[in-house]
């Protein structure tokens, strides 16, 4: 990768994007309380909940920390250990459901 | 390798968040399991925490967010002035959301949860809540002295844009964090006590 080959825009959002941002987490924010205050099955809500804190998130590290602007080597830098923690917990919670509904002895 | 146009400076800020990101991913894989594993997460007599006034808390720090990206907005324009009042409105957030913990934790209007029943070292769920939240909690605490630090300088001397980016990207990462604790924490249904 040559010198200079990426740039990054850094940082800087208009001041209409930042309330569109604040329009956005408020938003979320909002569907995230209706899902956990709604009467559905609990594996259901669940399963939303996490699906909206993962957007949210993704939405928090691309435009609020700008992110989305800069080189995609510091994408990448940023998104390996985001995601590998993200792997990490899905598997280990996965093996503690297994082994608490019995699956193993132990 | 090359990072394009980005700063060493902010090279060096990410790279620490992504360390105490790691931190955080421990705690709450931590708490995924425990939370996986137990067949009662929530014992008789233990409180229900208060999802209202937690998402309250929330937009609370959601708000900050923008302001700060407002002073950095500001400081990028040369505006000492409009720099330190959304440096300040940035800060009262960052005041806002602990005076909120504090009265969810001890109590200020009505009792906390600590009176209420909420014991550290009682119950996975009660250890677990305290010490997440309390470690979120610390990083507000350092993010506000941070912000009170970069507003005093910048009322005695402008500080650069770049420097108000960076007590951005903490303050956003204190923001962030706080999402997943709210979502996890909180929100992810208990079921009743049993």
């Amino acid at each position: 990768m040559s010198a200079g080959a990426e740039t990054s825009k850094g940082h800087q959002l208009t001041a209409s994007q930042t309330w569109v941002v604040l329009g956005v987490l408020v938003a979320l924010t909002a569907l995230e309380v209706g899902v956990a205050m709604s009467h559905g099955s609990r594996g259901l809500v669940t399963v939303a909940l996490f699906v909206l804190a993962i957007a949210q998130a993704a939405y928090f590290a691309l435009v609020a920390m700008g992110l989305g602007g800069e080189t995609p080597t510091m994408k990448r830098l940023v998104a390996i250990p985001l995601g590998i923690a993200a792997l990490y917990a899905l598997v280990l919670v996965a093996d503690a459901v297994w082994r608490a509904a019995g699956w193993v002895s132990t | 390798m090359q990072f394009g146009s980005a700063r060493p400076a902010k090279l060096a800020m990410w790279i620490f968040l992504l360390s105490d990101w790691l931190s955080f991913a421990g705690l709450l894989l931590a708490y995924g399991i425990l939370r996986a594993e137990s067949a009662v997460w929530r014992h008789p007599g233990e409180p229900a925490l208060n999802i209202p006034f937690t998402a309250l808390l929330t937009l609370v720090l959601a708000v900050s967010s923008v302001t700060i990206i407002r002073a950095f907005d500001a400081a990028a324009a040369g505006d000492r002035r409009r720099t330190s009042r959304w440096l300040a409105i940035t800060a009262a957030g960052g005041i806002l959301f602990l005076t909120g913990q504090y009265a969810e934790w001890v109590g200020i209007l009505h009792p906390g949860l600590l009176k209420e029943g909420l014991v550290f070292g009682q119950s996975a769920y009660a250890s677990t809540f305290y010490v997440i939240t309390g470690f979120h909690g610390l990083h507000v605490v350092a993010g506000t002295i941070y912000l009170l630090v970069t507003l005093a300088r910048n009322l005695r001397r402008a500080v650069s844009a770049n420097e108000v980016e960076l007590l951005g990207l903490f303050w956003h990462f204190v923001d962030f964090v706080w999402n997943i604790v709210f979502v996890l924490v909180y929100l992810i249904p208990t079921g009743s006590p049993q």
